[in-house]
Formats: structure tokens, C-alpha cells, sequence
């Protein structure tokens, strides 16, 4: 018989450690975080959800009543449920995690789809259409929203908190080395950074909903722009408060795993700063928002637009026009701003489009520029008539002579110094751009497969295998191999290998590990973890051939 | 590079439709993201770093160390981590950390102690500084290149009696006699050396040389100790490298104790070695560049004799013989050169050390042998320094199994031997 599997540590309850005060009540930081989660979630949600408004919907009524109390209770749930998977292993996770992700799912379908359907049906609208399918999609895609930001949230909490596989008995602090106890530390900082890259996508992701909601389609609304400006401030203040604290949690977890002392002002100094600096941030570009730096760039943009850009595509797009059609290079060149003209229609004169006025300074650079765009080539001369005189300067320098044959050589000399000077830099910048290309794009293809080896790096090794272990068991599971409960590994890896003899040496390779790992304190490593993956990867192989059983 | 595209894009966005909720949202994001990294750049220019400690330590001694960080930045500065590595001979563990939070123009203090456990020099860090922004978004390191120098002097044990051949002589040197040379009767001159009176300075002959020089006068009533230290590898014939180090380890302490014994009767002392002196530790200089540094080190050290850059790029350092003197200063040092010294696997034999410096010696002088190895040529030479009028002791540092046979000899050539290999072999005596 196996021996009894003993269960995990307790789930944190106060955000001070495992196994801190676990039977307490929730402590000031768990409560704050689970709330500001939820709040930030729903923020982002409700956010999204005026930018939708925009669309052209047809929101049944009540419809979005339910949405709003969805997008507050699924987060939530959520949250509720990252905080009780903590400390459960194994099966005992495996089993959770399926649970809770159906149980939340059943209640998106329930609320988002099912009662929307059986409204419709109750108001006659008839069958399936159109009106009816977009806006549940929209309800939808907001709640896998929440759900996904809600449960990412939480997760990046839990897992900025100390976990128990990098206390110092497992890491063998002094013992094992301090490679083995580099590897088995959580990346806290990638933690930290994907939770910043996320914020500020949301922020901008949120700008753009209410950009949209600004611009309604046709059938669409902008009713409820004022709330969601208020969203977008809530979030932005929020996830600022949330980053302090995320912050302050990964700094004392780290301190407290190196055995850092940490003079208590650190602790208290730290909240009000972060309040006081994300105030200041929040004003300062509360003012920039306000200041005439829009109109500004509005300007600079509308004058990129008529200064270069449409130029160049007046130009461009009549020339490759004329091209194509085989009238070659000189004609295409003559027929500039013929090609596109649309023929008048209608005679008469064309009323001017209502322009707002414009400040002397915009109609002195709107002169300057056109001077500029239409004297390019004198201007061209000028350069190259001042490169040659400074040529010619530093050859009679150089030279000495006054002969014209030494004078046009040195000159000569100068030139091709000149331009080389000039080509270097041309050929370093582009090999740079594309090496920086070329990596960028091995990166792209890498990243693909590399997900998974980076969810497994950031668990660290005990989980990982441990995860690895669950994941064949799932597998096996789903062929017909399911393990009874009360059964132990070992038995269970013997009955699967007795069934299925090709899957009997992996199984119970990765069984032995997973045991020593999981019950016997073995110290676990990166090599371990290669060896449990390629393991599974034969075990796949091997329950992917064999015939699926229904014992 | 990819987030600051994307804030591009939202902000040409923006400007195109005049959003101003997004130009705010894009603004936010913008702001904090570059102004955490102004902070900290601003932080980072203010930090002064001031260290406070006493710099010389006595075998066993303890002293604490005050470092003061200073925040010369108006900003404060939410977390500071102050790391400082120290050699393990003066500190357990080899690393203090802390963290703290300094206030605008705040000075924060954070204190250690050090623990002379090994005579030498050691240089007490580096420290890094390591400072953070509230939101975690950056980070940024500092290492201070100062690495101030502590010397901690040999061990000095505390001997019952050294019962020293010049002290039978003269017999009554227990009362604290003051004795003196008989300045009617000189003998010749020498270099000044730092500690000499001024009253002995020869003055016509300084004029004549161009140097200092001081009157040697006759032995009337001095009583003069030379102590031959050997901390030369072949000195040593321990069969391995660790026993080695421990035997030359511990005859610098029989060294430093004999000249703290004798210099607290109010004789003079002086102290010749052929061990390899150590410079302090030149810091933040390319590999290339050492040897040369070395060399300028070495060229300032009153105790450097000679420094010679080496075929392998090494610098070969030998201490300078300190003539004869007393009083405290002189015992600092004899105490400095004696923590400095290390054993030598080139360089003179204790045998040419001999003599080339007891020609030196004055009648009546004691000579003070410090070695690992007693070898038939010096029971000759000291048996001539004997025959001489010097007398001498010979510490034999090392565990012999005839060493009575070793003693009777020596007693019969006229030479006192003291084997000596741990604590109460000294304390013995």
C-alpha cells in the first residue's frame, strides 16, 4: 500500500507567507488586493463595454444589467478560487482546476447566453439572427475578459508571495549551492514586468474604447462616455495603488528568502510614497492631457500628413499607375496628379471644407515648408557646393602646393574621405537593422514553442514536475487509463504498464521521479525537469499508438 | 521597444482624433514609465557613501564600522539596499546587507563589526548600492570603488619568561634599567633612520653625504636584539603547503612576540626577514596595468627594500631590514612589517640573510633565529656569530623528534634552542 499522501500547506490567508497565521481572518493586504483585482477588472470590463456601446447592437433589455453584474461577480469568483488552489498538489489541484474552470464557465454560458436566448424566444424575436448572436459575442468576449485579467491578477499575487518549495530546506541553502538555489527562485521580476505591460495595454486599450465610443456608429451610442472616462481614471489610479503594493510584496518576499534585515521604515514609508508619487503622476499628466500639447500634435500630425506623406503618395500612386499600364518612366513622370483626379460631376464651384483658424506661426511654417518642398533641388546644390569649398579648403590645407593637378587630387581625396565617412555609418546602420531584424524573427518563430518551457521554468522544478506528472496522468486519463482513487502511483504505474506494456518504462521512470520529488525531498533541477519532459513526451507517444480502453 | 511603439501609435492615434481620455491614458503610462527612471537617476547622483572604522587592529580586536549613506537628492528614495562584501578573515558571514529608506537630503547609518582573526591586509568591501522605485518597474546598481584598508597586526601571545641569553648577561635588566649608548665613544655613522633622537645627528658627516646621518656609539651599555625572522619557503620542510603556511603563521607570532616583549623591557629591537612583503590591494585597475601600479606602490613604502616586476607579470616585493630601535612607534613598526610579511618561495636563504646582516651587529647583541629547518651550515654560522659576541637564541618552528639531540648540540656550539610549534610551547618558555 502507498503511503498516505499528506496535504499541502494551508492556503494563505493573510499575504504574509505560507504558513504565517493561516487560521486567521484574511489580513489588510489580502483584502485590499482581492478587491483592487476585482475593481480593476471591473473597470477595464466596464471600460471596454462603453466602447462597445458604439457598435450598432441590439442589447435586449436587462441584457447588460446581467453583463455589468457579471463582470463584478465573475472576478470575484475568480479570485476566491486562485486563493483555494493554493497549497493543493497533484490530483487535488488537477480536480480543483477542472471544477472551478467548468463551474465558471457553465455560469458565462448560463448568464451571457442561455438567458439572453430564452429572452429572446420570450419576446418573439424569432430565431437565430444576426441582432441577436453579436451582441451575445460582444458579452461574451468581455467576460472571458474579465475572467482571464481577474485570474492572471490573482495569480501574479499568489505567486509574488513566498511559495513553499523556496523555503531554505528545500533549496539546501549552504548545502545544495547557490546554483541549484538560483534556479529554484521564482522570476519575480518577469512577474513584475508582464503585470506592468499588461496595465499600461489596458490603459491604452481603454483610451481606445472611449476614442470609439467618442465616434458612434451609426445606431451606436456615446451616452455613457462620462463613465467611462471614470472607469479609465478608477483603473489608472487603481493599478497604480495595485503596482505600489505588488512592489512592495516582491521586495519583502525577496528579502525575506535572502535573509535580508529590513529597517522598518522601508515598510512604512513605502504606502505613502507610492500614493504620493502616483498622485503627482496622475496630475502631471492629467496636465499634459489638458495642456495644448494635443492640439499640438494634432497639428504636427495633419502637417507630416499634407507635408510629406500625401506629396509623396500624389505623386507615387499616378506614377506607378501610368507605369504599370507601360507608359515607362517619362510619361509616368509627366502625368503627376492626372491619374487619381476623379472626373467634376457636378459644375459650379466648390465650396471650401470648413477649417478651423490658423495661427500666423502654422502659416509661416506652412510657407517655409512649401519653400523648402519646392526648392529641394537648389537646396541640394547649396550642400553640395559647400561640401566641395570645405574640400577644397582642407586640400590646400593639407597639401601644401599650389599646383591645380595637386589641388584636384587632394580634393579628390577629400571627396572619397567624405563619402566614406558617410557610407560607414550607412552600412553599420543597415547590417545592424538587419541583424536586429533577423533576431527579432528567430525570436518570433522560438517563442511559439517556448510558452510552454517558460510556464514550466516560472513554476520552478518541483512543480514543473510535478505539473508534468498530472498532465500524463490527464492524458492518460482521457485514453481509457484513468487512476482509481486511493490508488497509490506506484500501483497505478504498474496496472497502466501490465495494460499498456509500451508506456510501462516511461510511466514508470516519471512515477519514480515524481515520488521522490513529491514525497521523498528530493531536490529537484532543471535536468530533472528535461528528463520528466522528454519522459512524458515518450508516454504521449506511446498512449497516442495504443488502442483507447473503456474498462 | 515594443511597449514604446505601441505608446507611439496610440499617441499618433490621439493626435489624429484629439482623444484626450487616450492622450491621458497613453500620458499615464508614459509619465510613470519615464519618470521612475528620472528618480532613481536623480537618487543615484545624490548618493555619498562615507565609511568610518578604526583602520589598524590588533590581533582579536574588535571594531565596528559605520557606514552612512547619504541622500543628497531631494527626492526620497523608497528602498536602498546596502551590500558589503568583506574578506572572511575579518568577518562572519562575508557579507552585511540591509535595507533602507532614506528621506530627502536623510542620512541613513548601517553598522558591522569587524574581528581581526588574520594578521594582513584586507580590504573591506566593495559595497553596492542598490536602489528601486515604489512600483517595482526598475532597478538600478552602483558599486562604490573605494576599498578602504585594515591591517590587523600578528598575534602576540603572552610568554611567562623569554629567557633571553642578553638578559643573563647583563643581569639586572629586570629593574627597567634605562640603558643608553656611551655618546663619548663613537663608533662610526649610519643612515638616519624615523625614530633616531635629533641630538645624534652627525651633522658634518650629513653634510659630507647629502643625507641624514646619525652617531653609532660603542656597545657600552646597549643592549641590542636582531631578529632573523625566516619566512622563506626551503626554510620550511613541512610536508605539505597548509603546514607550511601555519608553521611561517606562527613564526611571525613568535617574531611579533619577542619584539612586544622586549621593547616593554625598553630595549631595542630591530628585525631583518626574507619574506615576501604584501602591498595593499590596488583596486579598479585593468590587469595590464597592475604590475605598474604595484611598482609605484612599492616605490612609496618606507618598508619595501626592493620590488621587481617578474617574468610572469607578478611583482616580487622583499622587506626592509629596520635597524634597532625602541619605544612604541618602533613597535608598530616592526607589528605593520610582521603582518605584512608572507611566505617567500624566492629570495634569499636564511643563511645569506644571516650574513649579510650580522656583520652589522654590535658586541654583546643578541640575534633572535626564527626558522622551520635546522640545518648543519647554520649551526656554523650562528656558532661564528657566537664566537663573535653576539648571542644567540634559535627558534626552532616546527615538531622534531630529536630534538634533544637538536638541544644538546646547540647547547654545545654555545646556541640556545627553543622548539616551538603551538601556543604553550611558547608560552613554555
Amino acid at each position: 500500500m502507498g503511503t498516505p499522501i499528506p496535504t499541502g500547506p494551508r492556503a494563505n490567508k493573510t499575504g504574509r507567507g505560507v504558513g504565517a497565521t493561516p487560521d486567521s481572518a484574511p489580513g489588510a493586504d489580502d483584502v485590499v488586493m482581492t478587491w483592487g483585482i476585482v475593481a480593476i477588472t471591473f473597470c477595464l470590463c466596464c471600460g471596454l463595454l462603453v466602447g462597445a456601446l458604439a457598435l450598432p447592437l441590439y442589447w435586449l433589455p436587462g441584457q447588460l444589467a446581467v453583463l455589468v453584474v457579471f463582470l463584478w461577480a465573475a472576478p470575484v469568483a475568480v479570485v476566491r478560487m486562485r486563493r483555494g488552489a493554493v497549497g493543493l498538489f497533484g490530483h487535488a489541484a488537477a480536480s480543483y482546476a477542472r471544477r472551478t474552470r467548468l463551474a465558471v464557465l457553465a455560469a458565462l454560458a448560463l448568464f451571457l447566453v442561455a438567458l439572453p436566448a430564452y429572452e429572446w424566444r420570450l419576446l418573439g424575436h424569432g430565431g437565430l439572427t444576426a441582432a441577436f448572436a453579436v451582441p451575445v459575442v460582444v458579452a461574451v468576449v468581455l467576460g472571458m475578459v474579465a475572467l482571464s485579467v481577474a485570474g492572471d491578477l490573482a495569480g501574479a499575487w499568489l505567486l509574488l508571495q513566498r511559495q513553499e518549495w523556496e523555503d531554505a530546506k528545500y533549496v539546501g541553502r549552504g548545502i545544495v549551492g547557490m546554483d541549484s538555489e538560483r534556479v529554484t527562485r521564482l522570476n519575480r521580476t518577469e512577474i513584475m514586468r508582464r503585470l506592468w505591460r499588461r496595465w499600461g495595454a489596458g490603459a491604452v486599450l481603454l483610451g481606445l474604447a472611449l476614442l470609439a465610443s467618442g465616434h458612434p456608429l451609426t445606431g451606436g451610442q456615446s451616452l455613457a462616455v462620462p463613465w467611462g472616462v471614470l472607469a479609465l481614471l478608477v483603473y489608472l489610479a487603481l493599478g497604480l495603488s495595485l503596482m505600489g503594493r505588488a512592489a512592495q510584496l516582491r521586495w519583502t518576499t525577496e528579502w525575506e528568502l535572502e535573509q535580508v534585515p529590513v529597517a522598518p521604515q522601508v515598510a512604512a514609508r513605502w504606502s505613502p510614497m507610492a500614493v504620493a508619487t502616483s498622485v503627482a503622476m496622475l496630475l502631471l499628466a492629467g496636465l499634459l492631457a489638458l495642456s495644448p500639447l494635443l492640439a499640438l500634435a494634432h497639428d504636427v500630425v495633419g502637417w507630416l500628413w499634407a507635408a510629406v506623406l500625401l506629396p509623396v503618395l500624389r505623386w507615387l500612386l499616378p506614377w506607378l499607375a501610368r507605369f504599370l499600364q507601360g507608359g515607362g518612366i517619362s510619361s509616368g513622370l509627366n502625368g503627376v496628379n492626372r491619374g487619381l483626379t476623379p472626373p467634376r460631376i457636378h459644375g459650379g464651384p466648390i465650396h471650401p471644407a470648413p477649417q478651423q483658424a490658423t495661427s500666423a506661426f502654422w502659416l509661416w511654417l506652412a510657407e517655409l515648408w512649401t519653400w523648402l518642398t519646392h526648392s529641394w533641388l537648389y537646396l541640394l546644390g547649396l550642400v553640395a557646393v559647400v561640401t566641395l569649398a570645405w574640400a577644397y579648403r582642407q586640400a590646400r590645407r593639407k597639401q601644401g602646393g599650389t599646383g591645380y593637378w595637386a589641388i584636384l587630387i587632394a580634393l579628390l581625396k577629400e571627396l572619397q574621405v567624405l563619402l566614406l565617412a558617410l557610407w560607414r555609418p550607412a552600412t553599420q546602420l543597415t547590417a545592424q537593422a538587419v541583424r536586429d531584424v533577423r533576431r527579432r524573427a528567430t525570436r518570433a518563430v522560438a517563442r511559439g514553442g517556448a510558452w510552454r518551457r517558460r510556464r514550466l521554468r516560472e513554476m520552478g522544478p518541483r512543480q514543473a514536475i510535478i505539473a508534468l506528472y498530472v498532465a500524463a496522468l490527464r492524458l492518460a486519463a482521457r485514453r481509457g487509463y484513468p487512476r482509481r482513487p486511493g490508488q497509490t502511483p506506484r500501483e497505478y504505474a504498474a496496472e497502466v504498464g501490465e495494460r499498456l506494456p509500451r508506456a510501462r518504462d516511461a510511466l514508470s521512470s516519471m512515477t519514480e521521479t515524481f515520488v521522490a520529488v513529491r514525497y521523498g525531498g528530493h531536490a529537484a533541477d532543471d535536468s530533472l525537469v528535461a528528463r520528466m519532459q522528454a519522459l512524458a513526451g515518450a508516454l504521449r507517444k506511446a498512449l497516442r499508438r495504443a488502442p483507447r480502453s473503456h474498462a | 521597444m515594443r511597449a514604446l511603439i505601441g505608446l507611439l501609435l496610440a499617441l499618433v492615434v490621439a493626435a489624429v482624433f484629439q482623444s484626450g481620455p487616450l492622450l491621458f491614458a497613453v500620458a499615464v503610462v508614459a509619465v510613470v514609465t519615464l519618470g521612475v527612471r528620472f528618480w532613481i537617476r536623480r537618487v543615484m547622483a545624490g548618493l555619498r557613501v562615507g565609511r568610518r572604522f578604526e583602520r589598524r587592529l590588533f590581533f582579536g580586536e574588535t571594531t565596528t564600522v559605520t557606514l552612512e549613506i547619504h541622500n543628497g537628492s531631494a527626492l526620497p528614495i523608497p528602498w536602498l539596499l546596502v551590500h558589503e562584501s568583506l574578506p572572511g578573515a575579518i568577518a562572519m558571514p562575508g557579507v552585511v546587507s540591509q535595507v533602507l529608506s532614506l528621506k530627502g537630503y536623510e542620512t541613513g547609518t548601517v553598522t558591522y563589526q569587524l574581528t581581526g582573526r588574520r594578521r594582513g591586509f584586507h580590504a573591506v568591501g566593495p559595497l553596492t548600492l542598490t536602489v528601486g522605485d515604489v512600483f517595482g518597474l526598475t532597478r538600478t546598481a552602483v558599486q562604490v570603488p573605494e576599498q578602504p584598508l585594515l591591517i590587523v597586526y600578528p598575534r602576540i601571545l603572552a610568554p611567562g619568561e623569554l629567557d633571553l641569553p642578553t638578559l643573563a648577561l647583563f643581569g639586572h635588566v629586570r629593574s627597567r634599567r634605562r640603558t643608553l649608548g656611551d655618546p663619548a665613544r663613537v663608533a662610526g655613522v649610519r643612515d638616519y633612520a624615523p625614530g633616531d633622537p635629533l641630538h645624534d645627528i652627525h651633522w658634518r658627516a650629513t653634510a659630507a653625504a647629502g643625507a641624514l646621518q646619525v652617531k653609532q656609539y660603542q656597545p657600552a651599555t646597549t643592549i641590542q636584539t636582531m631578529i632573523f625572522l625566516d619566512v622563506h619557503r626551503p626554510g620550511y620542510t613541512a610536508a605539505s603547503a597548509a603546514a607550511a603556511l601555519y608553521a611561517t603563521d606562527f613564526a611571525v607570532t613568535v617574531a611579533a612576540t619577542v619584539a612586544h616583549h622586549l621593547i616593554g623591557r625598553r630595549q631595542e629591537v630591530g628585525l631583518v626577514t626574507n619574506g615576501r612583503l604584501v602591498l595593499p590591494p590596488a583596486h579598479n585597475v585593468a590587469s595590464a596595468d597592475a604590475p605598474t601600479v604595484l611598482l609605484d606602490l612599492a616605490a612609496g613604502d618606507p618598508l619595501v627594500a626592493s620590488a621587481a616586476r617578474m617574468p610572469t607579470g607578478s611583482v616580487e616585493v622583499t622587506a626592509a631590514p629596520i635597524p634597532s630601535g625602541k619605544g612604541r612607534g618602533h613597535l608598530m613598526r616592526l607589528l605593520e612589517l610582521l603582518a605584512r610579511v608572507e611566505l617567500q618561495e624566492r629570495g634569499d636563504p636564511l643563511l645569506t640573510l644571516l650574513n649579510r646582516h650580522s656583520v652589522s651587529l654590535q658586541w654583546g647583541s643578541t640575534a633572535v633565529v626564527i626558522t622551520g629547518t635546522p640545518s648543519d651550515q647554520l649551526f656554523m654560522t650562528l656558532h661564528r656569530l657566537r664566537e663573535a659576541g653576539a648571542l644567540v637564541v634559535l627558534f626552532l618552528v616546527a615538531r622534531r623528534p630529536d630534538q634533544a639531540a637538536l638541544e644538546a648540540r646547540a647547547r654545545a656550539l654555545g646556541i640556545r634552542l627553543h622548539a616551538v610549534w603551538q601556543d604553550p610551547d611558547l608560552e613554555r618558555i
